[in-house]
């Protein structure tokens, strides 16, 4: 090869060199947040949330209906990550699991977690094929059920292995408290007031971050669940929707606790950081 | 005359006449309106002096008569709108977005949820309503020979595999390669990198979308000649690094150029842009001097020939062919005036700054015609950018081709090309920004 085609390809390995130099540094220096973050991706109508612990660790709960969560995933995790160690999918409802597929196929998965119950919706199908191309291994989790990680601490409260199994695919969603320190944050799924009113009789659940059941509809968040909780900071996952989600009635019980409500409608992706006791929030 | 200059007056006057006959089309008694317009035409260049040019003007009625009778004879039979239907039909397009497919059957767009996933060869069986086109998309579906659109029906897959094998291997490569960049990249790079060595802008965030059109880029995202140019050049480069492949550089390019259309789906800007690539790489194995007018005059023809609709009705054709006139003619008027012959300067901002406003002052009336819209800052965006594309492209490429023997390979690679689509992304970002404090 002439002078001029090896000077190219100097070039070009110079190129490579330097940006992975300048990757690689940000990886080590800037990769690992330090503290707790809690996301609330905007994926439109549906839920997608993800918890990101100091270490480098994920857990996604959820991924909305459809690719948007790749999206707002990838501008949430650090760059290079492209593991997610755990993923919840609270109940077998589009709006909940159609985002997944896509997440599945472009992310490595350490384990899925699900509430044992099949899905119809059509897209179902997909989303165990994924699952089984990938090898991902599947667990159920039920209500007593924990993991831990650090100092935090993830208490699954419901199903219990009777109601997974039950008539209604809502009341069957994985909800779970996170606790880490003394941050306390409640994840709801779908569930109605039929299961709010059994999760307040049988624990204590106070917490300061509230993630709304049912993207605020009015058969969730009744007035004794929202006062038991009484959340510092409510987060609606809603898009353009035609049920009225999320609704006045749901809007105002949450209200009346005082609680600072914020929806992904309005402000896109939530995140909050747990940091030297105090929460801070940010909204793109 | 010479033939080539009869050759380039007759493709004009031709290409006319299926202008005039767009434009009546949508109206009744559109032939008798359009032969009245050439009619009236021709008579104005008599009364002119030119009677040349007005004996060409008779090749318009030509160009009046292709179109209506192509249109005739492709009229499909009308399809059953408003009622609920069954069908059966093969998957003949299918594109991804974020939030859904879009998949043709026949001649009817079908808008589905994102999964179960239908693909090329997919034979369908289809139960819903089919609705009619109306308002401003009705030539847009025209062109596209679309008749009838579908919101969310009953799907049933009966088999797959039932398109063309070549195609569906392409397609699957194209695939390929937008899944390696998805692996390595972070998903908005990987977007943008599909962008701009597929042309595939489906899974762009309604955000992006925003951003390239308000800073005039989106150009580089829509696979044209300029793109078509690069990939041609560097084949051709790479071909011709080694003795053995020397030879094989004219049939190697021109087979990838082919290859590569039918991939991305021969949009027309693309298939233009491949005639106008072959074109150049003819004239310079033959070691003829090109005529380039009548390369652009005979490429729009074969192309109008083909689908005479995308004369009027296809924005990207007459970008891409205004943008062409404006680099070939008024490019080198600016250079003159300017004297920056010869100079390049910087990264090759003076000619950059050339070509991009030469083209953008081209495309300015068929934008505003059909946005209503400029982009004030697109030349100053494009000229900060334009220099990185064709190695950021190269870039992908090799990311694709890395991934078929490891993804860490692949990954290594990425690291330039993410730095890059950094800078290039940012720059789009702060012209963004800057444009909506307006």
């Amino acid at each position: 090869m002439e002078r001029a085609k090896i000077n190219k390809v100097l070039y070009i390995a110079m190129l490579v060199l330097i940006s992975g130099n300048f990757f690689i540094w940000r990886g080590i220096l800037f990769g690992e947040n330090k503290n707790l973050e809690l996301y609330f991706l905007n994926v439109g109508q549906g839920d997608s949330e993800l918890i990101s612990f100091p270490g480098g660790a994920q857990i996604l709960v959820d991924g909305g209906p459809d690719a948007k969560s790749l999206n707002e995933l990838a501008k949430a995790m650090p760059g290079m990550d492209r593991r997610i160690e755990l993923v919840i999918a609270t109940h077998p409802e589009f709006d909940h699991f159609g985002g997944l597929i896509d997440v599945l196929e472009n992310y490595e998965v350490g384990v899925m977690i699900t509430n044992g119950r099949r899905g119809t919706a059509k897209a179902y199908s997909d989303f165990e094929r994924v699952i089984a191309e990938k090898q991902i291994p599947v667990m159920q989790l039920f209500a007593g059920d924990k993991i831990t990680y650090g100092s935090a601490e993830l208490e699954v409260l419901w199903p219990t292995k009777t109601a997974a199994v039950g008539k209604k695919t809502n009341e069957s969603g994985i909800v779970f408290m996170l606790k880490d320190r003394d941050l306390r944050a409640l994840y709801t799924a779908d569930i109605g007031f039929e299961t709010e009113e059994i999760l307040r009789r049988k624990y204590d659940l106070d917490a300061d971050i509230l993630k709304v059941g049912h993207h605020g509809s009015k058969y969730s968040t009744d007035k004794k669940f929202a006062e038991e909780v009484s959340p510092a900071i409510s987060v609606i996952g809603v898009g353009k929707n035609s049920y009225g989600h999320p609704t006045e009635a749901a809007l105002s019980r949450l209200a009346s606790v005082s609680s600072q409500i914020f929806r992904t409608d309005n402000s896109g992706t939530i995140k909050l950081v747990f940091a030297d006791g105090s929460l801070k929030a940010f909204a793109r | 005359m010479r033939v080539s200059d009869i050759f380039f007056w007759f493709a004009c006057f031709f290409l006319a006449g299926v202008f005039i006959a767009s434009i009546f089309s949508g109206f009744d008694n559109a032939l008798t309106f359009s032969f009245g317009a050439v009619w009236l035409a021709v008579v104005a260049l008599l009364l002119t002096g030119r009677q040349k040019l007005a004996v060409f003007g008779l090749v318009m009625i030509l160009g009046v008569a292709y179109f209506f009778l192509f249109d005739s004879l492709r009229k499909p039979a009308p399809l059953p709108y408003g009622e609920k239907v069954v069908f059966m039909g093969v998957v003949t397009e299918a594109e991804q977005r974020l939030d859904g497919q879009k998949i043709v059957v026949h001649n009817i767009q079908i808008a589905a949820p994102r999964y179960p996933k239908f693909e090329y060869g997919d034979e369908l069986e289809v139960s819903g309503k089919i609705k009619t086109i109306e308002g401003d998309w009705e030539n847009y579906f025209k062109k596209e020979n679309i008749a009838g659109l579908m919101g969310f029906p009953e799907i049933k897959l009966l088999s797959k595999g039932n398109g063309s094998p070549v195609k569906a291997k392409l397609l699957g490569t194209k695939e390929f390669f937008i899944s390696s960049f998805k692996k390595v990249l972070p998903f908005d790079k990987a977007a943008f990198m599909s962008g701009l060595v597929m042309g595939e802008t489906a899974e762009f965030s309604d955000e992006a979308k925003e951003k390239f059109r308000a800073t005039g880029t989106s150009h580089l995202v829509a696979l044209s000649g300029y793109n078509i140019g690069i990939i041609a050049t560097t084949v051709a480069n790479l071909l011709g690094l080694w003795w053995f492949t020397k030879r094989f550089t004219f049939a190697g390019s021109t087979l990838f150029i082919f290859a590569f259309v039918l991939m991305t789906g021969a949009e027309s800007s693309v298939v233009r842009a491949a005639i106008m690539g072959f074109l150049i790489l003819l004239a310079d194995k033959l070691q003829r001097i090109h005529n380039f007018r009548n390369a652009v005059a005979a490429t729009a023809l074969v192309m109008v020939l083909a689908n005479p609709k995308v004369l009027a009705f296809d924005i990207g054709f007459q970008l891409s062919f205004m943008a062409l006139i404006g680099i070939t003619y008024l490019k080198p008027w600016l250079e003159w005036k300017f004297g920056w012959e010869k100079k390049s300067g910087f990264l090759n901002w003076r000619q950059n700054l050339l070509t991009t406003s030469a083209a953008q002052v081209a495309v300015l009336p068929v934008i505003l015609y059909h946005f209503g819209t400029f982009s004030p800052v697109g030349v100053l965006a494009n000229v900060l950018i334009l220099e990185f594309i064709p190695v950021t492209m190269g870039l992908g490429f090799f990311i694709g081709f890395a991934s078929m023997i490891s993804t860490t390979l692949a990954l290594i690679i990425s690291w330039p090309a993410n730095l890059l689509m950094g800078y290039e992304l940012g720059v789009i970002d702060v012209f963004y920004r800057f444009m909506s404090i307006f």
